[in-house]
């Protein structure tokens, strides 16, 4: 068989106990049937046992995976972060975080498929790894530093590297901390970025001067060339996210009339949706869709905008998880459940206003900003646990307010639009659409691809849609699927969204997927083999799920409230969620999975059409195959 | 690979580094017009600065560049059939944090040091008589860097390869139909190819 490229061929294996640097083979690790970012760390992580131990214990693993197409042109350049995620809840579980910017790429180019780091360094240390040379350095002049300032310390040492990196809310375990690249590349979900301050991992240096080797570097470029003929390649939709799309007029105005200097994004994509803003006195940076939520309370200020995004980024807190504590918090207040107090925090400024005119002027804002973020921070502010086990503090009446926000599983970031992505959600780890916008900007309005693909959606448009139900296991399915091989790949969330590329019969997302992996690897597998990579890692992280954390048919489910009433937000539910259609929905969906309805838990059979009787055995040993 | 040692010892890089420079200064004196039968005579012939023929050039603009790379990554495959940034013919410098960015790429100088110093001229580093681009031919280059240090910029727009050690320079896509990948595909419309009559200096 001829060579297969796309991968480099080695994991970088550090152990901060131990201060030992190793490269292992990927190929322990199947690659061909895992593929890289999520699968691959799902993979590694279910050969290390699946080891139950909490997030911040040493053998949980931080695990940074790129993929195959990773280092070419294009939507690909992206790594996924993986480990026991100190966020999740009500445990901890292992979960999946993304980011793009420089680093993936580059770690490509420095010859590894993926980083894993075990155990923990007694003094802060960062890793700079310069192709095959690997090194534990001191980080102790780093310690306390923020991410930005990080980086530019670091990139004076090391000119021309790219650096992955966490701020004073990672370094205080704080459990919506980031790890940050750049600016506004971020793994956000999960409060990785307290993962790596329990590791005492300042951060990571790099610099690749190899190349991704492509089996048919002319079948890339004609596939280049086929999608930039169509108008594919340019770059005007998706830079709307970065124009403040969700704020206020006066906002997105004033930010992109005043202040927006460029627009910038991951290395090597043809898309540079980020805008890239800077106020004097308060700081430069990049802004894409979830930024833009400070706008929800600042009023008419774009610099009260700003200034949120500047000080999380720095500061190294989840902007997801910030938009969901604000909403929490004023929606306690209004219904008298706790005060700003209880939070520790000055008066919300859009709350007392109104939400309206500028809310309060500058210095407000300031003060609450600075309040609401140092207190992640340092642990004053019970939100630095994150919201779920702050509302657990604040009492049963605050569960209740946080209950009808956060659906399942902890994590916030999107409401839930229809009956199929809420089964998304009901059983994944966290909070599934910003790395499944398949549903929403897709599915969910866009009846004709939906057809394409076998499936019904439009359950966005209400009122056409007569049966919510029906089929909603089908869209489940494809889209978990097309998440986990996209995420594996590694492709752009909003570069395969499948109504680009969309010419059928010649060209569709699944033709496109196959046809850039076979140009970078040499690896020739139709769109449904490739879709059946997509199954199998989608049933490996539920097999992780079911044997380190027990997951079963009862643990797949929503927060009480959206079965008794429509929850809180913007584009919810249209009705409160049937339990009894629900539950069939559930026995079709593992039916259709091959997980067993009594219990939720993979079968022999479909592990074994997967290629993964040693899982089967796996799950067998500890009682729990299904 | 680029490594191979001469009978003395020194590798050839090194032996044509220390030889190379007064050859050169003597081929540019003692040849005034263009001889096309060079390699069959197996003389170095060079071209006056002022008979030879005008390029056009890459023009970037830093107020719209994204610091993508994706010109990175096309001319890499384009010229060397794999994606990555040190196997780009042109070099860019990030800074992220203010979003500005600078693409270092060779100017298509009327008079080209390069050219030059090469003491392999017209066998390896080469000037297109038609077109007048300037060119690596990487089978006789040998990697003694005279290009590069004879190169008037800084940074300098022709490097050495990270591995092979040869010389590389923007060829203009040269032998590319459609002309330089890096300027069809950049997505922000930073570049800009400005054909020879239109250059400005």
């Amino acid at each position: 068989m001829a060579t297969v490229h796309g991968w480099s061929g080695k994991i970088l294996w550090v152990d901060l106990t131990e201060k030992k640097i190793s490269k292992v083979p990927t190929s322990d690790f199947e690659p061909e049937k895992f593929i890289g970012g999520v699968g691959l760390n799902t993979k590694i992580f279910w050969e290390l046992g699946s080891p139950e131990v909490d997030a911040f214990h040493p053998d949980n693993p931080l695990l940074i995976s790129i993929g195959p197409l990773t280092g070419a042109a294009g939507p690909f350049n992206r790594a996924e972060v993986g480990g026991i995620a100190p966020q999740s809840y009500p445990e901890e579980l292992f979960n999946y975080s993304g980011f793009g910017g420089k680093f993936p790429s580059e770690l490509k180019y420095a010859g590894y498929d993926a980083i894993v780091v075990l155990g923990k360094s007694e003094k802060p240390v960062y890793l700079s790894v310069y192709d095959d040379d690997v090194a534990i350095e001191d980080a102790s002049h780093l310690w306390g530093l923020d991410t930005f300032e990080t980086q530019q310390v670091l990139r004076e040492d090391h000119p021309q590297t790219s650096v992955l990196t966490m701020g004073p809310a990672g370094e205080n375990l704080s459990r919506i901390a980031i790890i940050l690249n750049e600016s506004a590349s971020a793994a956000g979900q999960g409060g990785y970025g307290a993962v790596m301050g329990s590791k005492k991992l300042k951060a990571i240096v790099l610099k690749g001067t190899g190349s991704l080797k492509m089996a048919d570097p002319g079948a890339f470029m004609a596939l280049m060339g086929e999608r930039k003929a169509r108008g594919e390649l340019e770059i005007s939709g998706l830079q709307r996210w970065g124009r403040y799309l969700q704020a206020r007029r006066e906002v997105a105005h004033g930010m992109a009339s005043n202040h927006l200097k460029k627009f910038s994004g991951c290395h090597g994509c043809t898309f540079q949706c980020n805008g890239f803003y800077g106020i004097p006195g308060i700081g430069k940076g990049g802004q894409m869709c979830v930024e833009a939520w400070y706008a929800q309370f600042s009023g008419t200020s774009a610099e009260g905008v700003w200034e949120g995004n500047i000080l999380s980024q720095k500061l190294g807190i989840n902007n997801y998880d910030l938009m969901g504590l604000v909403n929490f918090a004023v929606g306690g207040i209004y219904r008298q459940v706790f005060t700003e107090k209880d939070l520790n925090l000055p008066p919300i400024p859009a709350v007392h206003t109104g939400w309206k005119g500028n809310c309060g002027g500058k210095e407000k804002h300031h003060q609450f900003l600075s309040a609401l973020m140092g207190g992640i921070v340092d642990g004053s502010n019970p939100f630095h646990q994150g919201a779920a086990r702050a509302a657990d503090k604040l009492g049963p009446k605050a569960k209740e307010v946080y209950d009808a926000l956060y659906p399942a599983h902890g994590m916030r970031t999107h409401w839930i639009v229809g009956i199929s992505p809420a089964l998304h959600w009901a059983t994944d780890t966290r909070d599934p659409f910003n790395s499944a916008h398949d549903h929403t900007m897709c599915f969910g309005h866009d009846t004709r691809v939906a057809k394409h693909f076998g499936l019904t959606g439009g359950y966005m448009r209400w009122g056409r849609q007569k049966n919510l139900y029906r089929n909603a296991e089908k869209e489940t399915w494809w889209v978990q699927s097309h998440q986990s091989l996209k995420n594996s790949l590694t492709v752009c969330e909003y570069g395969s969204i499948p109504s680009l590329f969309f010419n059928p019969p010649k060209m569709d997302i699944r033709i496109f997927e196959s046809k850039a992996l076979a140009a970078v690897t040499g690896l020739n597998l139709s769109p449904d083999m490739l879709w059946e990579a997509g199954e199998r890692i989608w049933t490996l992280r539920r097999a992780v799920m079911v044997k380190r954390e027990d997951r079963s048919r009862a643990g797949d489910t929503l927060n009480q409230v959206w079965f008794e009433r429509r929850a809180d937000g913007g584009q919810e539910l249209p009705e409160p969620i049937d339990r009894e259609k629900w539950e069939s929905l559930k026995t079709r969906y593992y039916h259709l999975l091959g997980w067993n309805p009594a219990n939720g838990r993979p079968t022999r059979a479909r592990l074994t059409r997967l290629g993964m009787k040693d899982v089967a055995d796996g799950l067998e040993q500890v009682g729990r195959l299904g | 690979m680029a490594k191979k040692r001469s009978d003395n010892g020194l590798n050839r890089r090194q032996f044509i580094t220390g030889a190379g420079s007064a050859f050169v200064t003597g081929a540019v004196a003692a040849f005034a017009t263009l001889n096309p039968s060079y390699h069959e005579a197996g003389a170095a012939q060079a071209l006056k600065p002022s008979s030879l023929p005008v390029s056009g050039l890459i023009v970037h603009n830093p107020k719209v560049c994204a610091g993508c790379g994706v010109c990175n990554m096309m001319c890499s495959l384009q010229h060397y059939g794999e994606s990555g940034l040190s196997l780009s013919n042109a070099e860019l410098v990030r800074d992220p944090f203010n979003a500005e960015f600078a693409f270092h790429v060779c100017q298509q100088c009327k008079s080209p040091e390069c050219y030059f110093a090469c003491p392999n001229m017209d066998a390896a580093l080469c000037i297109d008589r038609e077109t007048g681009v300037t060119y690596v031919n990487q089978e006789e280059c040998v990697g003694c860097g005279e290009c590069v240090k004879a190169c008037p910029f800084e940074p300098k727009r022709i490097k050495l390869h990270p591995k092979t050690e040869l010389s590389m320079v923007c060829d203009l896509c040269r032998n590319r139909k459609e002309g330089p990948i890096c300027v069809e595909y950049c997505p922000m419309k930073a570049l800009t190819y400005v054909p020879a009559g239109k250059r400005s200096g």
